[in-house]
């Protein structure tokens, strides 16, 4: 098959293998907050992007913070 | 015991039933006691494409409703005396989910067959589950042409959610002269796009639709090509079809141009 085709066969799948539903991203922002709101004061929820990358998935995670949380580690 | 195969496909007409049925009359004729089971219960086919319609007694239904014995269900095919065909011709179950018992009627045909081969519904519906639940190894049939690659894309996720012993790729309806030229999707791109092995390849044919199960021409290509996936599958080899084969050089270049002009 000619070039062309074989990348748009690729983006298909691509699209088609990235099946988080709206349901399944609100649990992961959930989780995230969660797990970020121990170390800091959150101002928004997490925003992420799960995006297709040479067969592999490229995730960004954006969030921004009031202030920091300040902890000791326990030795 | 038995290898329990099924065969199945992401989009309907790509042609699980002609190879379910003519792998399993080319496994026979290599001496594998072979059966071939309709779990397509909304379009089956299986009867007519092995030839055997007018010999039907009981079919997988009434197996389930327990109103005979699956070896009672059981018909010799014509094409060879290791060749049998458990047929679906019931109405029965349209539109129903296929009942779990599937899996123990299967279970009861492993000791009396080398191989058992599923002819299963496209797409991942109900049926779709069952007939993967009592099989252990799978074989997805694609054509080489986007829609199809896609659908298998999704068969195979689900397929790899089951702990099978092994999923391979049968390409089929492969027009050498489209693949020479790349205006379809050859075997090799077809690997790489699905992640998953290409077994067997099937030349496209007029011989698959006009000659039943097991009785293709020694000459047609797709003979040939049964040969080969049969003991890819049976044996574990890797040998290929040569689609290729007549589409190439001088000799070719006219061969394609006039497959283009009719
Ligand atoms: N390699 C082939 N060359 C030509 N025709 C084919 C080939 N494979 C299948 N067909 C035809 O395509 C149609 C659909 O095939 P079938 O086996 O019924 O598909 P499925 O079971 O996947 O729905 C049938 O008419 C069949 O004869
Ligand atoms: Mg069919």
């Amino acid at each position: 098959m000619k070039r062309d085709n074989v990348i748009r066969l690729k983006r298909v799948i691509d699209t088609d293998r990235l099946s988080l539903t709206a349901e399944s991203m609100e649990l992961i922002v959930n989780d995230l907050s969660v797990a970020l709101s121990d170390y800091f004061v959150l101002s928004e929820a997490p925003v992420i992007k799960v995006s297709p990358k040479d067969g592999k998935y490229e995730i960004d995670i954006r969030v921004s913070a009031e202030a920091l949380k300040t902890f000791l580690p326990v030795p | 015991m038995a290898r329990k195969i099924v065969i199945t496909s992401g989009k309907g007409g790509v042609g699980k039933t002609a190879i379910a049925a003519n792998l399993g009359a080319r496994l026979a004729k290599n001496g594998k006691r072979t059966c071939a089971l309709d779990a397509d219960f909304g379009l089956n086919n299986l009867d007519v494409v092995a030839g055997v319609e007018n010999l039907v007694v009981y079919d997988v239904s009434d197996c389930l409703e327990g109103k005979c014995r699956a070896k009672q269900a059981l018909i010799q095919s014509p094409a060879d005396k290791n060749f049998y065909v458990l047929p679906s011709v019931n109405a029965f179950l349209k539109g129903k989910t296929v009942p779990d018992e599937l899996g123990s009627l299967i279970s009861g045909l492993e000791t009396s067959f080398d191989f058992v081969l599923i002819d299963c519904p496209a797409g991942v519906g109900g049926g779709f589950h069952t007939a993967v639940s009592a099989a252990d190894e799978a074989l997805v049939v694609v054509t080489p042409h986007i829609s199809s690659l896609r659908d298998a894309d999704k068969v195979l996720s689900v397929l790899r959610s089951y702990s099978l012993k092994s999923v391979g790729i049968i390409v089929n309806r492969v027009r050498g002269d489209l693949a020479v030229t790349g205006d379809v999707f050859t075997p090799e791109q077809i690997e790489t796009a699905l992640k998953a092995e290409v077994v067997g390849i099937i030349p496209e044919d007029d011989s698959m639709f006009l000659c039943n199960a097991g009785f293709l021409p020694y000459d047609a290509p797709p003979n040939k090509a049964f040969k080969i996936l049969a003991s890819n599958v049976a044996e574990g080899k890797r040998k290929m079809y040569d689609y290729a084969s007549g589409y190439t050089g001088f000799f070719g270049s006219i061969r394609r141009s006039i497959k283009r002009n009719i």
